[in-house]
């Protein structure tokens, strides 16, 4: 279990950040929540098979908030489809908020802040 | 340079291969589609509440600058000195620092209405060179739209020929942007995606309430949206536009969901037990009217959703034959309460490139436009519900709102 129990797993875009709308393309406030997603991109969801590859940046410490240690990693992610067409596909940062709980760290939010507005075609595997 | 395509003798039961690929249909599509007697959205009043506060839209191809004046008035300007065709604003949005529009590359300055006020060395200098005597500013204003606001809502047309936006999509039609959108909207957010299909491909998926509880099983298995719901299809003027509506509260499907050996959502058995996180079929009735599901379209290129307390709205923008960009604006009410926004915001998982219920219908169109490259020349079958418009009454098992658009597109094109 990477997230505590109301973990918050979030996708935006750095333009709906900057402009304070609170919109998600991928929004899961509990662990429940992320099950749910999963399932539904294992079982429910039809999309071309493809992987990511995801290359990222050493972290950056940020201060504390409310007892979690902070941290900002930038990212990359490269997705490959079956027929072996290679796109960059998104780029941007994560930013983490990390809590020790019963002697395991785990994420209390993932926010991943994507530079792009614009998505080509879709996101059905989280990032 | 006249296309070849001829359309099918079945009429808009047929749609030809070749429209979603051939550039001289694209090009056609430009001129009687975009810039014909048609509605276009181009943003909403709050986008630009300032004087000087613009947003840059798109109609088919051409850019358009929505923008709000001293006086409060908002005018959709083609975004293009009339000197060179250099672009005025440069941005997807902002606030002009001085009222008026100064291009970048000889600082012609247009007002706010798109009237040229002033351009650089008018006079030449030390009384050589300069613009001749003959030289009118009147005569180099910006190409302008005409607009219409509703609820909200600003559309725009090129067209002299355009009717009155209401008679265009006619009452029905009214009615639901006014019952979504007739109160202080909140903008949630916004974003896109890039389509690599034929604009045509998405309106059709839209506007096709056949593929709803079967290709997004998330609608199915979660019941919120049937085709055994009670509910049905409002066509509006001539056909060309439609809603969609459901009542979730009232359906029968059960069983045929689960068992028809017709339907993928019979073998999905293992999946739909329910959702772990309930909070999901949180829902409440916005419209006091019980209709859970309305997703209405304005011909040629706008979507109003409403999916349950999911609202947003739509703009296709075609980007060549192959390629289309899809705008979302998620909103809300600003008398939302903090419990009923953190849900709308919840529910938003169903919509965008993530959509639980929305990612296919970017997906299949990429699949479509590469499978049909081959058969130019062959036409898709669309006879669910018949093969006219006629809506068939509290029934959804019907493509007549996809022969709908074709049947605008027709009228439109000449094709």
């Amino acid at each position: 279990m990477f997230f505590t129990e109301q973990g918050l797993y979030r996708i935006t875009t750095r333009q709906n950040l900057e402009q304070g709308y609170p919109l998600s393309i991928m929004l899961c406030d509990n662990r429940n929540m992320l099950y749910d997603r999963v399932e539904a991109t294992e079982k429910a969801n039809i999309y071309e098979p493809h992987y990511y590859r995801h290359i990222l940046s050493d972290s950056q410490p940020m201060e504390s908030k409310d007892g979690a240690a902070c941290a900002r990693t930038s990212f990359v992610c490269i997705r490959t489809m079956l027929d072996g067409s290679t796109l960059l596909f998104a780029s941007g940062e994560y930013q983490d908020e990390v809590v020790r709980e019963d002697g395991v760290l785990r994420f209390r939010s993932l926010t991943v802040v994507l530079d792009q507005s614009r998505i080509d075609t879709l996101i059905a595997i989280p990032l | 340079m006249e296309t070849k395509v001829r359309w099918p003798e079945e009429g808009v039961a047929r749609a030809p291969y070749a429209v979603f690929s051939d550039p001289q249909v694209y090009e056609l599509e430009q001129r009687k589609i975009f810039r014909g007697p048609t509605w276009h959205f181009l943003g909403l009043e709050q986008q630009v509440p300032d004087a000087g506060s613009f947003i840059l839209a798109q109609v088919g191809d051409t850019p358009v600058i929505l923008v709000r004046d001293e006086a409060g008035e908002v005018h959709g300007l083609v975004n293009r000195c009339a000197h060179k065709g250099t672009p005025l604003v440069l941005a997807p949005s902002g606030k002009l620092p001085r009222q008026r529009l100064m291009c970048i590359y000889h600082n012609w300055m247009y007002d706010l209405r798109g009237n040229l006020k002033s351009v650089a060395f008018e006079k030449g200098v030390g009384g050589k060179g300069g613009m001749p005597a003959d030289f009118k500013k009147e005569e180099h204003n910006l190409d302008r739209l005409r607009l219409h606001r509703i609820s909200g809502l600003v559309f725009g047309t090129f067209s002299a020929d355009t009717p009155p936006f209401e008679q265009y999509i006619g009452e029905e039609h009214v009615a639901n942007i006014r019952r979504v959108c007739g109160r202080p909207l909140e903008i949630l957010g916004t974003y896109s995606q890039l389509l690599h299909s034929n604009w045509k491909l998405y309106m059709e998926n839209v506007k096709d309430p056949y593929h709803a509880s079967i290709l997004h099983a998330f609608n199915g298995l979660m019941k919120q949206d049937r085709l055994t719901m009670e509910g049905g299809i409002k066509m509006g003027t001539a056909g060309w536009h439609h809603i969609s509506y459901s009542r979730m509260t009232v359906d029968t499907g059960d069983e045929l969901y689960r068992t028809a050996p017709s339907l993928r959502s019979a073998e999905l058995s293992a999946y739909g037990e329910g959702l772990r996180d309930p909070s999901f079929t949180d829902v409440w009735d916005d419209h006091g009217d019980r209709v859970s599901l309305a997703v209405q379209t304005v011909f040629p290129c706008f979507v109003l959703q409403q999916l349950r307390n999911c609202l947003a709205l739509r703009a296709v923008v075609p980007k060549g034959p192959r390629q289309t960009e899809l705008r979302w604006i998620a909103f809300g009410y600003q008398d939302d309460d903090e419990r009923r926004r953190a849900l709308r915001l919840k529910q938003a998982n169903m919509m965008g490139p993530a959509g639980l219920i929305s990612m296919e219908d970017g997906m299949v169109g990429a699949l479509i436009q590469r499978s049909i490259e081959a058969d130019a020349d062959k036409s898709s079958v669309m006879i669910l519900g018949g093969r006219g418009i006629e809506p068939i009454q509290g029934s959804r098992a019907s493509e007549g709102s996809v022969r709908g658009f074709w049947t605008g597109y027709r009228h439109l094109t000449g094709l």
